[in-house]
C-alpha cells in the first residue's frame, strides 16, 4: 500500500465496513460515498449533511469480469466487478465476492 | 442470583467446499478409505476474499440480526482464532468497527488453537458476572491451512461462531463451566511457519481425549449431572470419529451428539467447531433442552460448560439469520487445483 492509502482506507472505515453514506437535510438525497454538501442544495445543505447507514440491497446494474487485475489482486483473477444501484439510490462500484462467476 | 448466559448467537460457513474424495484423488490415495477412516465427506474452503476477520464480523452481525439491542452496549468483544489475518493488528478491533460497538470496548484476540472461542465465553461470562459490562461477544474463528499431502489437509476448513453474552432475556442458561489444562505438546506452529506440525496419529489418547474426558467429568461432578440429563451434546471435533469415540466413552450417545456434529460436512473448523455445533443446537432447541458442550485445544486444554434452553429462545428471531442447515446446503464444489489456488498452496518466487 502507498504511503497515503493508509490514512485515507483509515477515514473511510465506516463506509467500507458499514455502507455508511450521507443524506441532504434539506432535500433528503442520499449520497454514497458521503459528500461534505449536497451538489443540489449547495451552500444550503452545509451543516445538514446527516450519515445513514444504507441497507446493502440494491440491484447490479452492469458487470464486468476482471482478469488482468491491477497489483495485489493478481491472484484473485478472475473476479466480477460490478456497479451496483442501492435500494436508496445511490450506484456503488463494488468487487462481487463470494459468488460462482457464471 | 443472577442468571448468566447467551443472549444471541450466529455463525458463519463459507459456500465452497472440496470433497474429501477429490483431495485423496491428487495424492494418489484411497478416496473411500480416507473418507471412511476420518468420517469427513467434504469440507468448507475460503474464497480468497474469506479470513477470519470477515467470517468473525459475519458471524457477529448474525447474532445481532436475531435480537433487538444496541451495539453500542456490548462492552468487550474476544475473538479466538489460531488463523489471526495479523500477527500483530487485532482482529477484534475490526469486528468491532463492523458492528457499532466501538470506542467504548474491550478487545483482545485469543489463541488457544481449537478452545480459544470457548476462552473467550469464559471470559465475557466473568466480565457480565463482575458488573463490568452489560454484553460481551464471544467468537471462535478459522481459515486453518494444512500442508499439501499431510493428513490434516482433509480436515483443515473455515467457518466461525458468535455468542453475546449478558445476563437479561437468556436464551440459555450457562450453568457451569470448568477447564482442564497440561502441557501437551501435540500439534504447535512456529511464528512465521504457514504450517502446523503434529505428532502425528498417536497422540489422540493422551491429548484429545484424556483432556475432554477429564474436564467432562469434572464438569458432571460439579453439576451433580449424567450424560442422560442432556438432550444434545457437542465436543471439538477435529474428524467425523473422535467425537463419537470420546461421547461414547463418557456414556453419551450418537442421538445426542449428532445435531452438534458437523465435521463430516464442513471439515474442522478448528476454534469454529463447538461454536458452530451449539449454533446448530440453537438452531433446532426448545425451552428447558439441557446442553452439554466441550471444547479441545491442542497445547493442551478444554473448557467445558452446562447450558439450559429458556422459554426466551421462542422469542428470539431465529430466522433473521442464516440457519447451520441452511450452510449447509448452500454450497459449491471446487477442485484441487482451484483449492490450491485459493488456499495459496502455489509457489511464487
Ligand atoms: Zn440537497
Amino acid at each position: 500500500m502507498a504511503d497515503g492509502a493508509v490514512p485515507r482506507f483509515w477515514r473511510e472505515i465506516p463506509q467500507r465496513y458499514s455502507l455508511i453514506g450521507n443524506q441532504c437535510g434539506k432535500c433528503k438525497k442520499i449520497y454514497f460515498p458521503p459528500r461534505e454538501s449536497c451538489p443540489e442544495c449547495r451552500r444550503r445543505s452545509i451543516g445538514h449533511m446527516n450519515g445513514k447507514k444504507l441497507s446493502g440491497l440494491g440491484k447490479i446494474i452492469t458487470y464486468t469480469i476482471i482478469y488482468e487485475a491491477p497489483e495485489n489482486f493478481e491472484a484473485y483473477v478472475p473476479y466480477p466487478m460490478a456497479i451496483i444501484e442501492l435500494v436508496e439510490g445511490p450506484r456503488i462500484t463494488a468487487q462481487i465476492v463470494d459468488c460462482p462467476l457464471e | 442470583m443472577v442468571d448468566i448466559g447467551i443472549i444471541s448467537y450466529g455463525a458463519h460457513i463459507p459456500r465452497l467446499r472440496i470433497k474429501t474424495e477429490e483431495i485423496a484423488k491428487a495424492w494418489g490415495k484411497d478416496p473411500v478409505s480416507i473418507s471412511k477412516g476420518l468420517g469427513i465427506i467434504e469440507k468448507s474452503v475460503p474464497s480468497p476474499d474469506q479470513d477470519v476477520a470477515t467470517i468473525s464480523v459475519e458471524a457477529a452481525r448474525s447474532a445481532l440480526a436475531r435480537v433487538n439491542i444496541d451495539p453500542q452496549e456490548i462492552g468487550a468483544i474476544y475473538v479466538g482464532s489460531e488463523s489471526h489475518p495479523y500477527a500483530v493488528k487485532p482482529t477484534g478491533t475490526i469486528v468491532g468497527e463492523a458492528i457499532g460497538a466501538t470506542p467504548i470496548l474491550k478487545v483482545a484476540d485469543y489463541e488457544f488453537a481449537c478452545k480459544a472461542g470457548t476462552a473467550a465465553i469464559q471470559t465475557c461470562m466473568a466480565l457480565v458476572k463482575s458488573n463490568m459490562i452489560k454484553f460481551g461477544m464471544a467468537i471462535g474463528s478459522d481459515t486453518s491451512q494444512a500442508a499439501p499431502g499431510d493428513a490434516l489437509e482433509y480436515a483443515a476448513s473455515a467457518g466461525g461462531g458468535a455468542l453475546i453474552i449478558g445476563k437479561q432475556d437468556i436464551i440459555a442458561k450457562i450453568n457451569g463451566t470448568c477447564s482442564f489444562t497440561t502441557d501437551t505438546p501435540d500439534f504447535w506452529r512456529r511464528e512465521g511457519r504457514k504450517y502446523p506440525a503434529h505428532g502425528g496419529r498417536f497422540t489422540g489418547t493422551p491429548a484429545y481425549f484424556k483432556h475432554i474426558t477429564s474436564n467432562a467429568k469434572n464438569l458432571m461432578e460439579n453439576m451433580k449431572s449424567k450424560p442422560e440429563d442432556y438432550k444434545y451434546a457437542i465436543f471439538h471435533q477435529p474428524n467425523g470419529k473422535f467425537p463419537i469415540r470420546v461421547a461414547k466413552m463418557l456414556g453419551f450417545t450418537e442421538e445426542q451428539v449428532k445435531q452438534g456434529l458437523l465435521c463430516p460436512y464442513i471439515g474442522n473448523t478448528y476454534s469454529g467447531a463447538t461454536m458452530i455445533g451449539l449454533a446448530s443446537v440453537l438452531d433446532v432447541s426448545k425451552p428447558n433442552d439441557r446442553i452439554f458442550l466441550c471444547s479441545y485445544g491442542s497445547g493442551a486444554g478444554s473448557d467445558a460448560f452446562d447450558f439450559t434452553v429458556t422459554d426466551q429462545i421462542n422469542k428470539l428471531e431465529r430466522k433473521n439469520a442464516t440457519l447451520i442447515s441452511q450452510f449447509l446446503e448452500n454450497k459449491q464444489y471446487i477442485d484441487y487445483a482451484n483449492y490450491a489456488k485459493y488456499r495459496d498452496l502455489l509457489y511464487y518466487d
